[in-house]
């Protein structure tokens, strides 16, 4: 059993429970927000408790308060928030109603916080140094300049990052992502603080960099005795990195307790919800209601030449460079992105593209829809080269492959409402009149499981999910033989994308959809792919059937994502029973 | 499994193991459509948001009144603006008169009246100029890109390196016909860079989005994806610019016919009325006070209406 | 860095060439005949418009027109004024004059505009917010030479507190009054910038970084929300100068100052055009330059720019 990490280090000084006192006490803490529509109670009667060294993680979807919770103990609510109710008490002292010289003195010195997004969270205009040396300062170090700029150079240091020296003196936007968050993390640690506030320190990371940082951020809290609360969406994350779980819904704690005790053996029915959604903990692809591997009729007539169990589309040695413009005048360099890639994918079935950032996944998709030239190698189609087609016949080909996209913000166009989102599609390529075109969007929202009002709204009156869903629609209106499914489910919450994967997967049965799926997130290729493409830095790594990538991965950066994704380590033997 | 020092048998006080009654918290279907509100577009909300404001009730007021007054200055005075004694010359209030009489012994409410057209006037021609050129510009140059974008831009910044007044000035007074038309030719003429700017800016935003690649992806021409999509989503920007605008340019039309350079003098106008009103400023102070708040109510209405539009088509307000 | 100052002087070069040349055109090519305008009323003799024409290169063809007249900006040969004197005598007297008047009028606007609108920005929806922003607006709204005027008489003829003239030598005091009524505008929409730069960034993610960090109130506010908050503002106040420039004619003319927009005002009322096109020029250079001083600025406020 190798699943929980450090047990040998951790410096929990006192074996007896009881003897201890708890480091942060939060009892029925409520907190609303004054909008136009009057007072919004955001967080409902919360009580949490976290004791000297230990980690605690709550979890919960977007809106469920967790992030509001954690804010309120160091006085950081955004807006209108105020707390109105309860208790928290840290270390025997009480923090709500402490004015704000004393809150300065709790931030920092006795509670860090390593914020969620490492684009936005550090200031542009100053060096990560000169920024870390602020959180020193402001807590009380004494010291002439060397010692500082030894100091901060010792922090960034020992939250990982290499040749710290060098990099203190540079700017946030020359450093990437996971270093940035490396940065964060020497932050919020800076002034040895008793408990760090870690919220959703790394989703907005590649999977192998978040493990790495959760490793070294779980390695060095536990080194210095700092107590951690993580703030998180992932079970298998919090599962994996903390011993108590507070489960939240919608501004009330739902469940809480020891993490494996919830995750093997949920009580609530939310946590049962999420525990049977979570990508990382399942393990078998969604099995449909529909009757699976057979084209439709429809579909075979559509397009004569259609076989089941033919490839429906064949990338051969597709490479795309792209010209990078040098600091200098008229300097470039050649950039490949996409270097010899080869796939094919079967009629019918899907076919997984995965990679990190910067693998050229995405640039891949992109051909394959003819939206961007392939500089050398072929896109075929049904055993014809798209790339070589006139612009007519162009027309034509685009009502066979549709895409749908990451971004539920940005995937439809908020001006237009969602009858003609559905309609565009059939008046551009002149299907029908307009009853029947009007029969057709009842009918794709039906497909995509919304009610027929849905069509008279506007895309900003819908959530995430639900514009997903109009997006797989609109994708599914001209009858395409392929859909290009790109990050389509990663922005979602646990519960939506599962709901979205389930319907993308009985469509698929339905209509004898053939899915190129492209994905950072290998857990939830498990749950929708037949095939698995994993792509590093434009190359091809490793090319096989979906359980044998999982059960016997052949290369080494395979199993670095295998390893990566949350609450691996705790699949085996705990979640059966 | 196995014992495991992290997980004492007895959880410590507080951590003992807990579930909320079923019905407490009730869970909702997972992403039910919201069916209890009316459906909504951007643009009704934000004009159900303008409506709330107070503020913008003044300015469409004042806009409605001084539109009103530049259309039918007939309804609101049975004076002439030409009908001038010198008999009458600084004379005071009198009844029928209400404002009293300037140095030519015209009526001063009378002339305030048949002021607003020639403002009017100059602001909409020059607004309405500016949009389209400005916009045309900005559209071709932002969505377009690489070489037209290069071309306009530098266009763009040749015209952008003229101020506005200046260049005003310069030309106008080198004119040989000045009247409505010739004021918003050249205020129009240097005056449509910024929009051109705004636009370019704001087209190369949205292009970026999914829906544009969306719509590449179902085979819509670039042209209609830029009437149907992009320009679309840009509007709000121009929409704000464009009010304020308005007002700034009744304001340089003044300028320069205060200036001598503007309207010509034979036509009724706030700018040329002010210039005069000045020669009695220290006589009869209040001559120049009508023609000038007449003036500067007019802009505060444009501009005021430019604020609170520029609040309800907030894109970050607008995402709930 | 480097790399990025020459290729914004590079850019610099084609816009004062366009901008220049629009001018020109815009002056000499337009229907209507400068020269013949030249005596006013009066007129002045065909034979004198000839010798006019020839001195100012009006019969040449029009790029060869240009040509000279860049030529002469160049060698800072301006050329002489109607009666004779050189212009570059007069750019001498006057661009000092003008320049103490601009910069005391965007000093003004830096110090009230910024710190009024930090603080509307601060407290966002309060009192003060709400009074400073309807004040700008009227502001706006009322034209410079009627403030100019309004202020003449009431600060000047009234109260007596100001001079309501500049003489031949303005000094400090003297141009105080039109210093503020050139500012003033451009004040409101300085303020009206910083405040809704401030409102943005006081819930930017780095400024709740910031204090968490345990940072005091003050240094977020100063280091962080009001350093951030003045890279578009400094952007406004350098574009702003060309605004000044033009509302220094109509500020000079009210006040009866000796400066460049004085002259400028005087020479279109006596159709001094190569006086007109020489001081525009030099005004269009100045605003040019501003502009790509700013345009370091922005870069030395903003790391990200330097690279980009």
């Amino acid at each position: 059993m190798t699943s929980v990490t450090n047990i040998e280090t951790n410096p929990w000084p006192e074996r007896s429970a009881g003897a201890v006192e708890p480091l942060l006490q939060i009892s029925d803490l409520r907190i609303s927000f004054t909008t136009a529509a009057g007072e919004v109670e955001a967080v409902k009667g919360v009580d949490l408790t976290v004791y000297p060294g230990q980690s605690v993680a709550i979890v919960g979807e977007s809106g469920s308060g967790k992030s509001t919770t954690a804010h309120a103990i160091i006085d950081l609510l955004p807006g209108t928030g105020r707390v109105t109710g309860g208790s928290i008490r840290f270390a025997g002292r009480e923090l709500v109603g402490l004015d704000r010289k004393q809150v300065e003195d709790v931030r920092g010195k006795e509670i860090g916080l390593v914020p969620q997004d490492p684009m936005s969270n550090l200031n542009p205009v100053w060096r990560i140094g000169k920024q870390v040396e602020e959180a020193l300062v402001a807590n009380g170090f004494k010291g002439n300049k060397a010692q500082r700029r030894t100091r901060v150079a010792e922090l960034l240091a020992e939250a990982g990052l290499p040749d710290a020296e060098r990099r203190a003196a540079q700017f946030p936007h020359e450093f990437s992502g996971g270093m940035r968050q490396r940065a964060l993390i020497a932050i919020g640690l800076a002034s040895r603080p008793k408990l760090l506030i870690a919220d959703e320190p790394t989703s907005a990371l590649d999977v192998t960099v978040q493990k790495k940082i959760l490793d070294h951020l779980e390695g060095l809290t536990h080194e210095l005795g700092t107590a951690v609360l993580f703030i998180t969406h992932d079970l298998g994350l919090a599962a994996e990195r903390a011993e108590h779980l507070v489960v939240m819904y919608k501004g009330r704690v739902v469940e809480s307790g020891p993490s494996r005790e919830i995750l093997s053996n949920p009580q609530h029915p939310y946590t049962r919800r999420l525990v049977s959604a979570a990508p990382s903990l399942a393990s078998r692809r969604i099995q449909s209601a529909h009757e699976r591997g057979q084209v439709s009729p429809d579909q075979l007539t559509a397009h004569g030449s259609a076989r089941p169990g033919d490839d429906v589309v064949v990338a051969r040695n597709l490479t795309k460079k792209f010209k990078i413009r040098g600091s200098r005048p008229g300097s470039h360099t050649d950039f490949t992105a996409v270097d010899d890639v080869s796939f094919a994918l079967p009629r019918g079935r899907t076919l997984a593209l995965v990679g990190e950032s910067g693998s050229g996944k995405s640039t891949a998709a992109n051909m394959v829809l003819g939206l961007l030239e392939p500089t050398s190698g072929t896109v075929e189609f049904d055993g014809q080269d798209v790339t070589a087609l006139s612009s007519r016949e162009q027309f034509a080909f685009r009502r066979r492959v549709q895409p749908v996209f990451q971004n539920p913000y940005g995937s439809l166009d908020p001006m237009v409402s969602i009858y003609r989102t559905l309609e565009e599609p059939l008046r551009l390529h002149k299907t029908g009149d307009a009853k029947e075109r009007e029969a057709r969007v009842r009918e794709l929202l039906e497909m995509v499981a919304l009610p027929a009002s849905t069509m008279r709204r506007y895309p900003n009156e819908l959530s995430g999910g639900q514009r997903q869903r109009i997006a797989v629609a609109r994708a599914l209106a001209l009858n395409p033989e392929v859909i290009v499914l790109d990050e389509a489910v990663s922005a979602l919450d646990v519960l939506v994308q599962a709901q979205v994967l389930t319907l993308l997967n009985d469509l698929q049965a339905q209509l004898g959809l053939s899915y190129l799926f492209i994905t950072h997130d290998l857990a939830v290729v498990r749950q929708i792919a037949d095939e698995v493409v994993v792509m590093q830095s434009g190359k091809v790594v490793e090319h096989a059937a979906t359980d044998e990538v999982f059960d016997n991965p052949r290369q080494q950066y395979t199993r670095d994502l295998l390893a990566a994704i949350p609450g691996s380590s705790l699949e085996t033997g705990t979640i059966a029973g | 499994m196995p014992e495991n020092p992290m997980h004492p048998a007895t959880p410590r006080p507080g951590q003992e193991r807990y579930t909320a009654p079923a019905d407490q918290a009730k869970l909702g279907a997972v992403d039910a459509v919201d069916t209890t509100e009316a459906p909504s577009s951007l643009w009704n909300e934000a004009w159900r948001d303008m409506r709330r404001r107070p503020l913008f009730w003044v300015s469409a007021t004042i806009i409605v009144l001084v539109s009103l007054v530049a259309m039918f200055p007939g309804l609101f005075t049975s004076q002439g603006p030409r009908v001038c004694q010198l008999a009458n010359s600084l004379g005071d209030p009198a009844p029928g008169h209400i404002f009293g009489f300037d140095r030519q012994g015209c009526d001063i409410y009378a002339r305030t009246i048949y002021g607003a057209r020639a403002s009017v006037v100059v602001g909409v021609l020059t607004t309405l100029a500016v949009v389209i050129l400005g916009t045309t510009v900005g559209a071709i140059a932002g969505y377009f890109g690489g070489w037209f974008d290069t071309v306009l831009s530098r266009l763009t910044d040749i015209f952008f390196a003229v101020p506005l007044v200046l260049a005003a000035i310069v030309i106008m007074s080198v004119l040989p016909e000045r009247n409505t038309w010739t004021v918003a030719a050249v205020l129009a003429s240097f005056g449509w860079t910024s929009i051109a700017r705004i636009t370019r800016g704001s087209v190369m935003s949205v292009k970026n989005n999914e829906f544009v690649t969306a719509a590449r992806a179902l085979g819509m021409s670039r042209g209609a994806i830029l009437l149907r999509h992009v320009l679309p989503n840009s509007a709000a920007p121009i929409i704000v610019y464009a009010t304020v605008a308005l007002g700034t340019y009744i304001v340089a039309e003044a300028t320069l016919t205060f200036l001598g350079i503007g309207l010509p003098p034979w036509l009724v106008s706030w700018g040329g009325d002010i210039s005069m009103a000045q020669q009695s400023l220290r006589v009869r102070p209040e001559i120049l006070f009508y023609p000038a708040g007449a003036l500067a109510l007019t802009v505060l209405g444009f501009i005021m209406l430019g604020d609170v539009v520029r609040d309800a088509l907030d894109p970050k307000a607008r995402k709930r | 860095m480097l790399w990025y100052i020459g290729r914004r002087l590079l850019q610099v070069i084609p816009v004062f060439l366009g901008a220049t040349l629009l001018l020109y055109a815009m002056v000499f090519a337009l229907p209507g005949d400068p020269v013949a305008a030249l005596g006013g009323e009066r007129g002045l003799s065909a034979a004198v418009q000839e010798q006019i024409r020839s001195q100012y290169n009006l019969d040449k063809p029009f790029i060869v027109q240009y040509l000279l007249y860049l030529k002469g900006v160049v060698t800072l040969d301006f050329g002489m004024t109607f009666s004779h004197r050189p212009v570059i005598d007069i750019i001498a007297e006057a661009v000092p004059i003008t320049f103490r008047l601009a910069l005391m009028a965007l000093v003004i606007e830096a110090i009230f505009g910024i710190g009024f609108g930090l603080v509307a920005g601060l407290r966002k929806g309060g009192v003060f917010d709400g009074t400073v922003l309807v004040l700008s607006l009227l502001v706006i709204a009322v034209p410079t030479f009627v403030l100019g005027f309004v202020m003449q008489f009431v600060v000047g003829v009234q109260l007596g507190w100001l001079p309501i003239t500049a003489g031949r030598d303005p000094n400090f005091v003297s141009l105080l009054m039109p210093a503020m009524v050139l500012a003033a505008t451009s004040l409101a929409y300085v303020l009206r910038l910083t405040r809704t730069s401030v409102a943005e960034n006081i819930s930017a993610d780095y400024v709740r970084t910031a204090r968490a960090k345990g940072l005091p109130r003050a240094q977020v506010t100063t280091r962080h929300v009001l350093r951030n908050s003045l890279i578009p503002v400094v952007t406004f106040l350098g574009a702003d100068l060309g605004a000044l420039m033009g509302g220094a004619i109509v500020t000079e003319g009210i006040f009866n100052i000796p400066g460049v927009g004085g002259t400028l005002f005087r020479a279109i009322t006596t159709g001094e055009n190569t006086l007109v096109v020489s001081l525009t020029t030099l005004l269009v250079l100045v605003y040019i330059v501003a502009n790509l001083l700013v345009d370091l600025l922005y870069a030395a406020l903003d790391p990200r720019i330097r690279y980009a």
